[in-house]
């Protein structure tokens, strides 16, 4: 999404506000985002959660079963596309769909938006939430053609 | 060996040297990757589509002519230019792996005239290394690889794996037939403020 100041993450903002709609970043996106990189210069992740319109969820419950099922699940699903084992596929890739399935179990969410860039990790989430009972429930957004999406509407 | 199979080495280590120029030379290859995708253009065209001055604009398109990757496609007045299609393989001395330069690569190399996230790239990693990014951008569209995996094999951050993937994305979707996968703006059924997650 790029700086604060940058259109794609205002016209990001502007979405979530109309919409009154908060993104959740599993912890290990959050990290991703916020380490210590010498090619950006802040995180603007902050700055997104300082005005209310992110969050990061607290630490996935790999002690529900549906949580840890989803996530090796998701880990298998990206492994076989590009034939590798799946222990080499981060975790972060399929955190998503383990969050996911962790509030659609707890039924803290009744509806599921998965926001990736990464085909695999947004067909992977879709393909085994199916799996487990919730494909009605869950949707995977490409985040390429939502942002833009966002940035066409407003122009 | 004969002479003339010499001869058509000759060519072929020509060709080699012409493209490895437009690899060297942003503008000329912002040049190739325009007339490829235009199909046929006039110098007048290329000043006006891509901001050259008429001299500079001459001596680029003559200098792709001169190296053979752009014919003249109509004579008459005025002339049509049009580019000539590239795949060149390269293979390894042990012929264990082989890279394919493409029109993509082409593309790309020529986007970084105008595309920080790619002149970066390349400063840091050389063309060899976006030719490897640019593998990784056609996988990553067409849902075989993420850009973690991607981050993982070439020992960067996640951060700067997903940039220049995002910088290379129109090249993939120009050059390469890829079905978009998951839903944009229009199918989002967003009323009541339900969960939305992000990576």
């Amino acid at each position: 999404m790029g700086q604060p100041s940058n259109s794609r993450y205002q016209a990001v903002r502007r979405f979530a506000r109309r919409n009154d709609v908060t993104f959740v970043l599993p912890e290990r996106v959050y990290e991703e985002l916020t380490v210590d990189e010498s090619d950006v210069e802040e995180v603007p992740i902050d700055t997104g959660i300082d005005k209310g319109w992110a969050t990061v969820a607290a630490p996935l419950e790999f002690s529900e079963p549906v949580v840890s099922r989803v996530m090796d699940g998701v880990q298998r699903y990206i492994a076989n596309a590009d034939n590798r084992p799946a222990d080499e596929v981060e975790r972060a890739d399929a955190a998503l769909a383990a969050l996911a399935a962790q509030q659609l179990s707890a039924g803290t969410a009744t509806e599921v938006y998965i926001y990736t860039t990464d085909i695999a990790a947004g067909e992977g989430a879709e393909s085994v939430l199916a799996s487990e009972g919730y494909g009605d429930s869950v949707t995977f957004v490409n985040g390429f053609r939502f942002i833009e999406d966002l940035i066409a509407a407003d122009s | 060996m004969s002479r003339t199979s010499n001869r058509a080495d000759g060519d072929i280590v020509q060709d080699f040297l012409s493209v490895a120029d437009l690899l060297e030379e942003p503008q000329l290859a912002q040049l190739y990757a325009y007339l490829a995708r235009e199909g046929e253009a006039t110098v007048q065209d290329v000043m006006d589509d891509l901001e050259l001055a008429q001299g500079t604009a001459y001596s680029y398109v003559n200098r792709l002519v001169d190296a053979g990757v752009v014919d003249v496609a109509d004579d008459q007045q005025p002339r049509q230019y049009a580019a000539r299609e590239i795949d060149l393989t390269v293979t390894t001395a042990a012929g264990d792996r082989e890279y394919t330069i493409t029109p993509a690569l082409i593309d790309a190399v020529g986007r970084r005239e105008t595309n920080a996230d790619i002149d970066t790239y390349i400063d840091r990693h050389g063309v060899a290394g976006l030719a490897t990014a640019l593998t990784y951008a056609i996988a990553r569209e067409r849902g075989e690889v993420t850009h973690r995996l991607m981050a993982e094999d070439l020992d960067i951050s996640p951060l700067a794996a997903e940039m220049i993937l995002q910088a290379l994305r129109p090249v993939v979707h120009e050059h390469y037939d890829i079905v978009e996968s998951g839903v944009g703006l229009d199918e989002l059924d967003i009323d009541d403020g339900d969960t939305a997650e992000d990576a």
